[in-house]
């Protein structure tokens, strides 16, 4: 962090104070934003600064660079900008930001405002030269800062060009006030005032005017003007000479200042002019003298456009403008010297530790050995720090063999590339740096202190590997590289080897191998405690959540969920997890409990939250898995539309990309249900062709949960000698693994397909097996999805419980019967036609007449939900049109 | 992008600023000076541009022009 970008700059020596301006930017302080929008050398940073001075206001000053492009260093700036005014501020997102995790920006940011909300005073957050920022990451990111600010932080935006920021917005809600350059430019009389009062060179009134109308008011060429004047006698005279002709007048007044320097200022000026910022120590180092101190002074005293960039004056820069001159200047005088020079100060800046500055200067210059040798010292750090947009963009610019040259930034580098979805742009990287670094190891001496730096480079790489083959679902692969991760990494970096094990995890889950999954899962929630990540716990938890519901431990899934959360709101992250996508897989996953516990409502709050979360991210399964539920939860809901449309759009995100079969298949599965259940049997029919489901066909881990809907319309359409081999298929692979939930479901699909044999008290027997599995756990959902197949069976089993005893737990079936009762009310306050309360609603408007559109603003829900909910209407009363819907309802009791 | 592009600026631009406008030609047209070259992409014509801002000088017009 460099404190010197936080500093306000100071307004400087002769200045001109001015009052219109000042009573323009007081009005901004009831706004939400000040833009002050002008070219270089208009004054804005000076006029802005001289305000601050003068009203005294409370204000955050950041003093933007390219570097500030990356959203994780943009807003590590403003908290400590801010933090400035309010010394509590944003501790627990700078925690955040500072991970290797790029956290979402939208999540911090509400965070943030949030706590902006808590600081109990009128602040100013000024962000000088905003034309440097054009990463739509870091503009989308203020631009929803604007949107959703609060009333105590006014913001100003200092620029060179107009911001791609919704402006025109603001400015209609009167939240704007804006300065331009002809707001900025000096009239005739602040020139007087500078040159006459300040400087008192003693211009005539005729001198001023002409001095106006030349320059055109712009500051910058007024005080060049001012130095080069500085002494002569002839003033008049050299303002009447001045832009005589066509060039361009910088140039011109740029060869008149350093006219009138002393050769010793003007090397000075030229040789300093490509440092950016500059110490006397680091000027000393690079020119071989040892009185910079007392020149930068001078400059400063004399307004040669030298900014000091802290109150100690140790570091100082030049207005850019000027720089840009002189630079110009000494690279068309010599290349070479430019060359040297910025060796010289990239050296310096490398023995003093500022690396960013060192490799700056060493980029600027296209020295590309140097700048890989300084990024592998600091790559990692940078990793850590998150600051990934800085990887990416000197991965960018090195040539891809030297980058190969260094294992280290290949690694974190590679990481980046994979967790933004560049996976074939990164394993070339990380297979380089496995095989070098496998080399050096094969290579040193056993006993070495080398070898055992190589050995934790490899298990590192090793994660990463793990990291990209569980991307492209390599799970043989995967193993290899979780192997030789543990075996070189050790419990030291708990980060690591929490990732290794997570990893392990991930890859014996998606074959199925569920116990040793949720060992590893274990393993990794116990090392990620240590790193005290909380994305990698967050990743882990949710995982292994979702493992645990696949063994029928909702209760232990449950609690580990709402534990997390419990502990992200003690640490004052709650925002984030309703605002970060990381989440959504949390939320999915209780969702899914309060379901099998017959608790609907909670189960469609919960799935609303992951559904908006997986909106904001870019996860292809996560996306899947939350339209899957939701079409689950809609139809329960009795939104049959809506469910069907969601599961189609999950069926198309399949189709669409690569996923594993499992997965797959697991999406198809409540397609088929869907299908099964609304005793649409020809659609089941063309799915099971599709999916080339038979009776005759191999069953595993992998599709046994499309085999479990299948036999039970095997079972509808009495095709039950191939449902009995399905049925026995089932039942060996169900064994082996142990499962709950699949042998809850075998056990009730053994009980429908004995009912229809007739086999009574099989039917019975198989049923309650279910019931004795499922009470420990609650698990009502499984009974309430079945209940048309086997309705009658409950009856006669309820009635067995009050005569006799069972291993069925009384609450078990005291929740199971409340669950029923409610399902029986709400199907008797919207008979036959299973109307939802919104659509309800809708319905009764439709009775007095309205238009979708009057219906839309009444409810305050958009025209294409309206349109929604009439197909609904339509579809489920069974009519072609709006004043049937209502003759129909009329008749049923509805309205 | 394909083809060349005629940049004009108002005043007369020292021919020294050649260097900081890669790959272009700097030329002159009665007051104006005028800039032309073959952008290599996009961000190459918004870093000529840029500098153009950044110098304060006005820009008069931007054409595509017959090789």
């Amino acid at each position: 962090m460099l404190l010197t970008k936080l500093h306000i700059p100071a307004a400087g020596y002769n200045i001109v104070h001015r009052s219109g301006l000042s009573e323009n930017l007081n009005v901004g302080l009831s706004r939400k934003l000040i833009l002050v929008s002008a070219p270089a050398g208009f004054g804005k940073t000076t006029m802005v600064s001289d305000w601050i001075a003068q009203t005294k206001i409370p204000a955050a000053w950041l003093s933007l660079d390219s570097g500030d492009n990356d959203p994780a260093v943009f807003l590590s700036y403003i908290i400590s900008g801010i933090q400035s005014i309010h010394s509590g501020f944003g501790h627990g997102a700078q925690v955040l930001l500072n991970s290797p995790n790029a956290p979402s920006v939208e999540s911090i940011i509400t965070l943030l405002i949030n706590e902006i909300l808590n600081i109990p005073r009128n602040f100013i957050l000024v962000l000088d030269d905003f034309h440097l920022i054009n990463s739509s990451e870091v503009l989308k990111l203020v631009a929803y800062l604007l949107e959703h600010i609060p009333g105590n932080i006014h913001i100003v935006i200092l620029t060179r060009s107009d911001p791609a920021l919704s402006v025109s917005r603001l400015r209609s809600q009167h939240q704007l006030v804006e300065l331009r350059s002809s707001d900025l430019s000096f009239s005739a009389n602040d020139i007087s005032i500078l040159f006459n009062k300040k400087l008192k060179l003693g211009l005539s009134v005729d001198d001023v005017y002409s001095l106006e109308s030349k320059t055109e008011g712009w500051i910058a060429g007024l005080q060049l003007t001012a130095i080069s004047m500085k002494d002569r006698e002839d003033i008049s005279e050299f303002i009447q000479d001045l832009k005589g002709d066509n060039r361009y007048i910088m140039d011109y007044l740029m060869e008149e200042v350093l006219k009138v320097q002393t050769d010793e200022i003007k090397e000075f000026l030229l040789q300093t002019s490509s440092l950016g910022q500059m110490s006397a120590p680091l000027c000393n180092a690079v020119l071989n003298r040892n009185d910079s101190q007392s020149i930068l002074e001078t400059l400063e005293k004399n307004n040669m456009f030298v900014i000091p960039l802290d109150t100690e004056r140790t570091w100082y820069r030049y207005h850019h403008l000027f720089a840009d001159l002189l630079k110009q200047r000494l690279r068309s005088r010599n290349q070479e010297e430019v060359i040297e020079l910025s060796n010289k100060a990239c050296n310096w800046f490398e023995q003093h530790d500022m690396f960013d500055f060192a490799i700056e200067h060493a980029l600027s210059i296209k020295n590309h050995n140097k700048s890989i040798q300084l990024i592998g010292k600091v790559v990692e750090e940078m990793w850590e720090n998150g600051r990934h947009s800085v990887i990416l963009k000197y991965g960018d610019i090195l040539p891809d063999e030297l980058i190969k040259t260094n294992n280290e930034f290949c690694l974190y580098y590679s990481w980046i590339l994979i967790s933004t979805g560049q996976i074939q742009k990164a394993e070339p990287f990380l297979e380089s740096a496995r095989l070098k670094t496998t080399e050096a190891i094969q290579e040193s001496d056993p006993a070495s202190v080398k070898i055992q730096y190589y050995k934790k480079l490899l298990g590192k790489i090793s994660v990463a590997f793990a990291y990209l083959n569980s991307y492209e679902e390599h799970s043989e692969k995967t193993f290899d590289s979780c192997k030789t991760a543990l075996e070189n990494l050790s419990e030291d970096d708990p980060l690591w080897y929490s990732w290794a094990w997570f990893s392990y995890g991930i890859a014996y889950f998606s074959n199925g191998d569920l116990f040793r999954s949720f060992d590893a899962f274990q393993k990794a929630f116990e090392y990620g405690k240590k790193s005290g990540n909380v994305y990698l716990i967050t990743t882990i938890i949710s995982r292994m959540a979702e493992a645990e519901q696949q063994f029928g431990h909702y209760k232990s899934a449950y609690q580990k969920c709402s534990e997390l959360l419990t502990l992200m709101r003690d640490k004052g992250y709650d925002k984030i997890t309703k605002t970060d996508w990381r989440f959504t897989s949390v939320y999915l996953n209780m969702a899914y409990t309060h379901y099998m516990w017959a608790e609907f409502d909670k189960a469609y709050e919960n799935v609303n939250v992951a559904y908006s979360l997986s909106k904001k991210g870019s996860d292809i399964m996560l996306d899947a898995s939350v339209l899957l539920f939701y079409s689950f939860i809609q139809y329960e809901r009795g939104e049959l539309l809506d469910s069907e449309e969601k599961i189609n759009a999950a069926e198309e995100l399949i189709k669409q990309n690569e996923v594993s079969p499992y997965f797959k298949y697991a999406i198809v599965t409540w397609k088929l249900a869907r299908f099964v259940k609304l005793k649409k049997y020809v659609q089941a029919n063309d799915l099971v062709r599709n999916y080339d489901l038979a009776a005759g066909n191999d069953i595993s881990h992998v599709n046994e949960a499309i085999y479990l809907i299948f036999v039970r319309l095997l079972i509808a359409e009495a095709k039950l000698s191939e449902a009995e081999t399905v049925l026995t298929k089932l039942h060996t692979i169900i064994i082996q693994s142990g499962e709950t939930g699949p042998m809850i479901d075998l056990k009730i699909s053994y009980a429908i397909f004995y009912k229809t044999q007739r086999n009574h008290q099989k039917a019975i027997a198989n049923l309650m097996e279910a019931m004795e599995l499922a009470a420990e756990e609650n698990l009502i959902g499984f009974f309430l999805f079945c209940i048309d197949e086997a309705g009658d069976l409950f009856k006669e089993i309820f009635k067995i419980l009050t005569i006799s005893e069972t291993n069925i737990s009384v609450s078990f079936i005291d929740n199971f019967k409340i669950a029923l009762e409610k399902r029986n009310k709400r199907n008797k306050t919207n008979p036959d036609a299973g109307l939802s309360t919104r659509e309800l609603d809708v319905l009764k408007l439709i009775a007095k007449d309205l238009t979708n559109q009057e219906i839309a603003d009444k409810l305050f829900v958009s025209l294409q939900t309206v349109k929604t909910h009439v197909k609904n209407v339509l579809l489920k009363l069974e009519v072609d049109s709006r004043v049937q819907a209502v003759t129909k309802a009329k008749e049923l009791g509805i309205l | 992008m394909k083809g060349m592009t005629k940049i004009t600026i108002q005043g007369h631009l020292d021919r020294k600023w050649k260097s900081s406008f890669e790959g272009m030609k700097i030329s002159y047209e009665g007051d104006n000076t005028i800039i032309t070259g073959n952008f290599k992409d996009e961000a190459h014509m918004h870093g000529i541009l840029n500098i153009i801002r950044d110098l304060n000088i006005k820009l008069l017009s931007i054409n595509p022009t017959e090789k």
